[in-house]
Order: structure tokens, then C-alpha cells, then sequence
């Protein structure tokens, strides 16, 4: 049976070579089996053993000598997992008040976002190069084409309803079914969130947030909830013993989580996982707010399944939006909340009123003529590449210990520096010379992951971006140099 | 000697026999000056008398640039509210976010039918150039129409606005402003910036739904000050209020209240902006309708009158473009860091190829034109309104009248069930708004609100008086 999981064949041979020169069968320096026998041993096309050496030279953990055959390269060893946010964490509440205590550190970073001379390498976004924006701009200009123009039609219920269609059948492909009139439309995916926030949160209430956090958690501030962080594994997502233990202890309200590809540690959580957390949570009467911005970029061959797949009890809201998988100026969100639907609904219009129909339009026709889906085959193929480059980078670049994330979907990887490194001087001396990186402790409410930092991995990989890792490696390796 | 009438009186006469009899009903247009004057030969300026005195009367009515019509029958005043005296001090009070409510609205928004609880413009009545303008825009963007524009949003746009609001009487700069999905986004950020759980806030009553639900929403207590229909707020009573209560702001539609329809004068708004300045409270402004005025001028926001910048000024394209195009503003005051603040964290951007139509819009004067156009429809949609009223609801129905917005405010009979005829509406698909949901102090429930957004053909004129023929209906059958 095939599992949502399971890897293309070509990761498959990757990963079983990668195994052997992690545990030493293949050393440094060695030749791997040629693509002719590989093949013939494995019973796979030889194009596929060729894109997985492709892929792992991307990587840096092979290297193509002409002629002769691919080689263990001698330098690189193949990145390790990154750690997460296990070991000693609190069973603990972070008041309303708290929340923004490391906002006011970060505010600045934003001006620093919006500087087009900083290059930003902990984007979250794909970059809007991969985008073939020819198709989108054909699908906007049907959308206040006349006769018709749609953009401006009556558009106040739960939103554009031939989009809302579309997204009913995508979401059929992910194994979630939804009928179109669940399906209450937002402009963008901070408002999806900020609905269900509102919606959901009381003043007092507690919220279990995966850790390390996204930004758009401290939204929370203005919902007076205090919130428990549970930490979670760079591969396998939340801890969910951890969180088990938690609702015993405290009396929690709602969970927010991100199964599919967390930013900023690109965790994927199993769909064994999901199933456990849903019910682990329909038990107890919490609501789960699933983000899933990221499920459509992924690596495998199926996308992975929403934790709302799992949904007996009508007791996931899902939310998410095209600004991760398509681009950020989209501005079309979406929340699926099953019986929920019309308090949604009602929350939204409180909210903003109506939506953005001009776009809703194009993106329906965007999906109608099959374009949203070439253009995530080509995103994953991207994105991908982009994440091999980088691995390549860093391994290359920064001091020896450095852990790269190497996540199955999503645009952002987790990287963890030795430990001396301080990720937090790392981004002020980065911003110094132009790059913008967002440091572990921007993740987290409390002291943490001071030798984190993410990178994404969306944008073209480009000579700039090479240069600034470079450089990023360069400022982490002179605070090494300095301790000594 | 007896004394002849004067000729211009006897001209009267005659319309008036006229208007007795039928033969010229309400509404309608009365002859021209110059066409009576050679028909009867008689001057001109006695025609115009015989049409003043008739006016002062209340039996024609004289519409600049038109001509001289027959009134509508019935006295067209506002819903009664009690006299002031004897009013108290409302209490605060928490609406309960009432499924039901919310239940009526979606019923509205849910149906096909949309004609009468529409409060947005017909998209057929969009010009074409703001498809030209989108597509400049469009091109003129590039592949950077699906980046994004950070807070505050395109300064184009911004200058522009800052232009059309110096034509209204308000002095800003395009650095006042910051760009929004919407008035709602406006509002909401703007009760964001400065308000709390448990905080108390003065709204006008009868109150638009959305900016209600949202204080409740966020736990935020309400007290209700009422409006008259001819100087809006009733600013004795807010006085009052302020002294009794923590209030922590004020929210007001000063021009064309939805849904009341009232105005307030210039003196009022000023009045209005003093006493909360004095207090230190911010007036959270919804200025959504000011651009779509009856009179000769538009009618200046209260932020006109704003010193020291505790008018938050919220407003939008939706009602005077159409609601797919979600562009808004708000021009926050000295509330303006906070609020870029709450843009900027979570980052909300706003999308680049709406706002830089409109600026191509605003730019090429497509937007002044346009919004001429629909100056014209609502006035002359409301004046179908009125005659549909006068003629197919019950007698005793009232109605304001209002200067400009969209929105009529309609008092009927006390024997007509206003929930039940909404009901019996609802069946037909036809959605009305019963009054008694804008406001938990006051009753409003003989009340009915309309809109008349939709260009006038004779299927709305048959939906209205369906309306008027079920609250007959009622009537009969109580006797």
C-alpha cells in the first residue's frame, strides 16, 4: 500500500547511500557503485539512480569526477538532524503580558524586511521567480474581463464560489474531504488564523503552541490567552507525550499546530502522529487549529494529508492560504471549520467583511486550467533543488558540527551551529552587512535555541545567496575563533 | 368688493385640484414653468410663485436642476424616539453575540436574492475604466503584482487619497494614511491599537451590526447614545454618558449613518470632536458613505474638525466601487504607530495590484466621474423607494431622509410584526433588515432598514411592494 509518505524511488536509493556513508561502509574519497550496476542490483531504471546522485552532489555529499564515475566527496560528511526542543522543557504558561516580551527585540526586523538592499535568507515564501507569472497574469486578466467582470461580483458570503470548488477537489487529492460550502474564504493566511484566534480564544484560556513558535503566534497577545509551549523534533514534529502529559495537567483550551512542513524546523509529522493527535485532542474537548500553508510544497510523491483528514469529531479548523505556495500578493486565505462554518463565517465578517474577489477569480481560474498544479510540481522540483544547494552551502561554509535540517517539503530549514556560536550576534553582525537572518531565539518565549538560526530554501539559488551563506559562515566561524 | 384671488393663487389651485384628484401623483413631475406659463398665458415668475406657495405647503417638492414634483404622500419623519428629557443615562451593556443574528445576516448573504439587504453597489454598475485601470495596473507592476506592499501601502494611493480628501474639506498627507482590505480591517485595527477586554465604548444607536459584533467579539462593554434623525448623535446624552461611565472611545458615523441614514451638521461634528478631545477619548470614524452625497457638497468627516488627532477616520472603495475590490484605509491620528504596528506583526501585507488601480483611478479622475454616476442612481433610487413606500405600505409608515449613503431607515405601524414580516419575506427571497437587531437599549423593532443600492427596474419596484402588500396584510387580519 502506498503511503502518503513514502519517498520517490529515487530518495529511496539516496537515502540508502546516504546510510552507508553515514555508518562508514562508504568513506571519504570512495567511489559508489556505478549507475549500470546500481540499477541492474536494484531493479530501477538507471535514470533514476542518475537523478539520485545528481541529487546527492547537489547536496555536497557526492561529487561527479568525468569520466571516472561519482565519489564520496571527501570533505562532506552528510548533514545530520539538527536538535529540536526536547530534554529538560517546562511544563509551563506563558502569560499575555510575556508573550510579546522578545517582540519588542525583534520589531526592527521588519523595517530591516522591507529594505529591498537586505537580502532575506530566512524567507518563508517562495520566491517569485519560480513563478510562472505568464499564466497567473492570464488567469487575473479573465478576472475583470467583460462581459462578466467577476472581480467586482456580489461576493460576501464565504467567498468566490467557483475557487471555493476548486479548493473542495484539491483538497479531495489530499485525502480531506470538504464540501465547497465549508470552505469560508479569508484575505490571506494571517486573517484564516486570526479568525479561528478569534473565534476560539477567551481571555484566560490556555493555548498548547508547538515550539519553537511562528511569528504569527504572538498575535495571541490580543486574545488575553496563556500559552504552553510543547516542544517538537525537527523530523517528527510535536512531542506528543509531552503534550499528553500537559493535558492532563493543565486544562487547555485549543492546540495550534502545523503538521505538514513547520516552519521553522520544516517538521513532518506521520500520519500515524496525526491520527494520535487529533484524537488525543477530540477526547478532551480541545480544538486543534491546523495550519497547513506548506502542505502543497512538499518533496514525496503524495502530499501529505492534513491532520483535518483525521477529523471524526468535527473537531480540527484548518487554515491556510496561497502566500507559501504561491505568492505572498495573492491575499486568498481559507478556513475550513465543518459545523463551524457559518461562526467562521460570522468572525470573518467581523473581520474584514468581504474578500478579495478580483484575485479569488484568478486563482479559480488558475486552478481550473491545471496551472496551480504544474506550478507546484515545479515549486517542489525547486525547492528541492534550492534545499540541496543550500545543504551544499552550509556544510561547506560553516564551522564543522553545524546541523542542516534537510526537511521533506516546505521552504525553511532548521540549522543548529555548535555551541558557542550566539545566533543572536550572528543576525546582528549578518544585518550589518546586509543580510537578514532570523536567530533561533526569535522562535521561542523564553531563552532557547541561542545557536539556532532558519534558512529558507524558496528563492532561486543564486551567486548572492551562495555569498551570504558564505559570509554567515565566515561571522559564525570568527565567534568560534574568538572564544579560544 | 370682493376681492379676487391673486392669479398666482389660483394657479395653485389648479395643480392642487389636479393632485387631489389623482391625476398627478406623487412623485410626479409637475409641469415645466415655461410650458404651465404658455399653457395657462400667464407669466413665468407667477407659474413659479403658484409652485412656492404649493411648496410651502408641503405639496411639491423642488429638486435643484429638475424641476418641481409632487410630494410624497404621507409625513416622511424619523421613527419616534422619546424625547431627551426623560431619557437616562443608557446603561453599558454586553450584546450577546447572538447566533441569531448572525443567522438573519447569513440568511441575507446566502440568498441569490439580494435586492433589498444589499448594502454594496450593483457590479454591472462598475465603469469600464476601472477594468482599465486594473489592467494598467497590471502592467505597469509586472511579475511584481503578486509581491507585496508593505504597511503602510502604496504611497501613490496614499497622495491621492490626501488629494480627494483636501476636495472634501480635510487636510492630511499621504503619511496619515495607511492602507487596509477594508474599512472593517480599518476599525478592527483601530480597536486593536487602544482597546481591552472589559473596556466601555459609546456607539451611535441605532449602530451598524459589524462594528457591534466586533466589540463583542472582543469582550468590549457598549453604551448606547441614540440619534435624531436630523443632527445624528444625541451629544447632550453622550455628554452624560461620558461623565457616568469609563468610556474608553466613541463610534460614530457623522454622514449618512448606517443604518439610520442620519447626519450630523457641522456644528454637531465639531461639537462632537471637542467634547471627546477635552476627555482625551478617541472617536473611532466610519466615514464609509461620505462620498455618496445628495447635496451639493460632500459633507466634511469629522475628522475635518480633528485638532489633535484623536479621530481615527475609517473608510473604503466597497460601497462606492463594489465589494470584491477589498482596498481600505484608516487615518489613525495619534494612534497611527500602534496600528501600523498590528500590520506589521503578523505581517500583513497588502496586495500591489488593487492599490495601484485605484491610484490609476483616482489619478485620471475616473473616480470623481464615476462616483457622479452613482450620486445619481441612489438619489433617484430613493426617490423610487419613497413613492413605492408612499403608495404600497401601510399609511401610517414613515420613512427618513436621508441627505446621501445608501441606507433608508423605515418606521411602520406598531400593529405590523416587523420579525414576522422579515420571516415572510425571507420565504420569498426577498431580505430586509428588521430593525431590532441594531440596537439592544432602544427598540427599534417597528423598524426596517433598506437599501437602495441596486439600480431601480421594475423587478425591485415588484419586490418593494411585496414587502408593503405582507405588512398590509398584517394589518387585516388583526381587525
Amino acid at each position: 500500500m502506498e503511503n502518503a509518505l513514502s519517498p520517490r524511488i529515487y530518495q529511496q536509493v539516496a537515502d540508502r547511500i546516504t546510510e552507508q556513508i553515514r555508518s562508514g561502509v562508504l568513506p571519504p574519497g570512495s567511489r559508489v557503485p556505478s549507475l549500470r550496476l546500481l540499477s541492474r542490483q536494484m531493479g530501477v531504471n538507471m535514470a533514476t539512480i542518475n537523478r539520485a546522485y545528481w541529487m546527492l552532489e547537489n547536496r555536497g555529499i557526492l561529487e561527479s569526477r568525468p569520466s571516472s564515475g561519482f565519489y564520496v566527496r571527501p570533505e562532506a560528511a552528510a548533514p545530520s538532524a539538527p536538535s529540536g526542543s526536547k530534554g529538560d522543557f517546562p511544563l509551563q504558561l506563558t502569560s499575555p503580558k510575556k508573550l510579546t516580551s522578545n517582540l519588542e527585540t525583534f520589531k526592527y526586523m521588519f523595517s530591516a524586511l522591507a529594505n529591498p538592499s537586505n537580502l532575506f535568507v530566512s524567507m518563508g515564501i517562495p520566491g517569485l521567480a519560480v513563478l510562472k507569472s505568464q499564466s497567473l497574469q492570464k488567469s487575473l486578466r479573465s478576472s475583470y474581463a467583460r462581459p462578466g467582470l467577476k472581480a467586482l461580483d456580489y461576493n460576501w458570503f464565504l467567498g468566490y464560489e467557483p475557487l471555493r470548488r476548486q479548493l473542495a477537489r484539491h483538497y479531495l487529492d489530499c485525502g480531506l474531504e470538504v464540501p465547497p460550502n465549508q470552505i469560508v474564504m479569508t484575505s490571506g493566511a494571517v486573517e484564516s488564523l486570526n479568525v479561528a484566534y478569534r473565534l476560539l480564544m477567551r481571555p484566560g484560556d490556555i493555548v498548547a503552541v508547538e515550539s519553537p513558535i511562528i511569528l504569527s503566534t504572538m498575535c495571541l497577545q490580543h486574545y488575553g490567552v496563556r500559552v504552553l509551549e510543547i516542544p517538537s523534533d525537527p523530523e517528527q514534529g510535536m512531542d506528543l507525550d509531552f503534550l499528553e502529559r500537559a493535558l492532563k495537567k493543565f486544562k487547555i483550551r485549543s492546540c495550534l499546530a502545523m503538521p505538514n512542513f513547520r516552519n521553522p524546523m520544516g517538521s513532518l509529522m506521520s500520519d500515524e502522529r496525526k491520527k494520535r493527535l487529533v484524537e488525543m485532542l477530540a477526547r478532551k474537548g480541545v480544538t486543534l487549529i491546523e495550519s497547513d500553508v506548506y502542505g502543497d510544497v512538499h518533496f514525496g510523491k503524495t502530499r501529505p494529508r492534513p491532520a483535518k483528514a483525521f477529523d471524526k469529531a468535527d473537531n480540527v479548523i484548518l487554515v491556510s492560504s496561497f502566500s507559501k505556495s504561491v505568492a505572498p500578493g495573492v491575499k486568498v486565505g481559507w478556513v475550513l471549520a465543518g459545523g463551524r462554518t457559518m461562526d467562521v463565517f460570522a468572525t470573518r465578517w467581523v473581520n474584514t467583511n468581504g474578500t478579495n474577489t478580483l484575485m479569488e477569480s484568478a486563482m479559480a481560474d488558475f486552478m481550473e486550467r491545471g496551472e496551480y498544479r504544474r506550478h507546484l510540481r515545479k515549486l517542489q522540483r525547486h525547492c528541492e533543488e534550492s534545499l540541496g544547494r543550500l545543504t551544499q552551502a552550509v556544510l561547506k561554509h560553516f564551522p564543522e558540527g553545524t546541523k542542516v535540517g534537510q526537511p521533506k517539503g516546505g521552504v525553511v530549514s532548521w540549522v543548529e551551529l555548535p555551541e558557542k556560536v550566539d545566533g543572536l550576534r550572528l543576525h546582528k553582525e549578518a544585518l550589518a552587512q546586509n543580510i537578514l537572518v532570523f536567530p533561533g531565539p526569535s522562535f521561542c518565549l523564553r531563552p532557547r535555541f541561542r545557536n539556532f538560526i532558519s534558512l529558507g530554501f524558496g528563492s532561486r539559488w543564486t551567486d548572492r545567496l551562495e555569498k551570504a551563506i558564505e559570509t554567515l559562515g565566515q561571522l559564525a566561524k570568527k565567534q568560534l575563533a574568538e572564544k579560544h | 368688493m370682493k376681492t379676487s384671488p391673486k392669479l398666482y393663487e389660483q394657479v395653485a389651485e389648479k395643480i392642487k385640484t389636479q393632485i387631489d384628484r389623482g391625476i398627478l401623483g406623487p412623485g410626479q413631475k409637475v409641469p415645466s414653468v415655461r410650458r404651465f406659463s404658455r399653457q395657462l398665458a400667464v407669466s413665468p415668475f407667477t407659474v413659479v410663485q403658484a409652485y412656492w406657495v404649493l411648496e410651502n405647503k408641503g405639496l411639491l417638492q423642488s429638486r435643484p436642476g429638475s424641476g418641481f414634483y409632487v410630494a410624497i404622500q404621507g409625513p416622511l419623519e424619523p421613527p419616534e424616539i422619546q424625547p431627551k428629557a426623560s431619557l437616562p443615562v443608557p446603561p453599558f451593556q454586553r450584546m450577546p453575540f447572538d447566533k441569531k443574528v448572525m443567522g438573519e445576516v447569513v440568511h441575507y448573504f446566502s440568498d441569490k436574492n439580494l435586492l433589498l439587504g444589499c448594502p454594496f453597489p450593483d457590479p454591472r454598475s462598475v465603469p469600464a475604466s476601472f477594468g482599465k485601470c486594473l489592467d494598467r495596473a497590471r502592467r505597469q507592476l509586472g511579475p511584481a503584482v503578486l509581491g507585496f506592499n508593505a504597511p503602510p501601502g502604496l504611497k501613490e494611493l496614499r497622495v491621492q487619497l490626501a488629494r480627494h480628501y483636501f476636495h472634501s474639506g480635510l487636510d492630511l498627507r499621504a503619511e496619515d494614511f495607511f492602507l487596509t482590505t477594508g474599512a472593517m480591517e480599518a476599525m478592527h485595527l483601530s480597536v486593536l491599537s487602544f482597546l481591552n477586554p472589559g473596556d466601555t465604548v459609546a456607539v451611535e444607536s441605532p449602530c451598524f451590526i459589524g462594528f457591534r459584533t466586533l466589540l463583542d467579539c472582543m469582550g468590549i462593554k457598549v453604551v448606547d447614545i441614540p440619534t435624531d434623525h436630523r443632527y445624528g448623535m444625541d451629544l447632550g446624552l453622550l455628554k452624560k454618558a461620558l461623565g457616568r461611565h469609563k468610556v474608553k472611545a466613541c463610534y460614530a458615523m457623522p454622514n449618512f449613518s448606517n443604518p439610520s441614514g442620519c447626519s450630523m451638521p457641522d456644528e454637531n461634528k465639531k461639537a462632537l470632536v471637542e467634547m471627546l478631545t477635552e476627555r482625551e477619548v478617541p472617536l473611532i470614524e466610519n466615514d464609509i458613505y461620505g462620498d455618496i452625497y445628495f447635496g451639493k457638497a460632500r459633507p466634511k468627516p469629522a475628522k475635518a474638525f480633528d485638532k489633535e488627532g484623536w479621530v481615527m477616520l475609517c473608510s473604503s472603495f466597497s460601497k462606492t466601487v463594489g465589494m470584491g475590490v477589498s482596498v481600505g484605509w484608516a487615518v489613525p491620528g495619534r494612534r497611527f504607530t500602534e496600528c501600523i504596528g498590528l500590520k506589521v506583526l503578523p505581517f500583513t501585507p497588502s496586495a500591489p495590484l488593487l492599490e495601484k488601480a485605484f491610484a490609476n483611478f483616482l489619478a485620471l479622475g475616473a473616480y470623481e466621474r464615476h462616483l457622479r454616476q452613482v450620486r445619481k442612481m441612489c438619489e433617484d433610487n430613493l426617490r423610487h423607494y419613497q413613492e413605492t413606500i408612499a403608495t404600497f405600505f401601510p399609511q401610517e409608515t414613515r420613512t427618513a431622509r436621508p441627505q446621501g449613503g445608501l441606507s433608508l431607515w423605515v418606521e411602520l405601524p406598531r400593529k405590523v410584526n416587523i420579525l414576522r414580516l422579515c420571516q415572510e419575506t425571507a420565504k420569498l427571497g426577498i431580505n430586509v433588515n428588521a430593525g431590532g437587531v441594531f440596537s439592544v437599549t432602544f427598540d427599534y423593532s417597528q423598524c426596517l432598514q433598506l437599501y437602495f443600492a441596486v439600480p431601480w427596474d421594475e423587478k425591485v419596484q415588484k419586490t418593494l411592494k411585496t414587502v408593503g402588500e405582507l405588512a398590509k396584510k398584517q394589518l387585516v387580519e388583526k381587525h
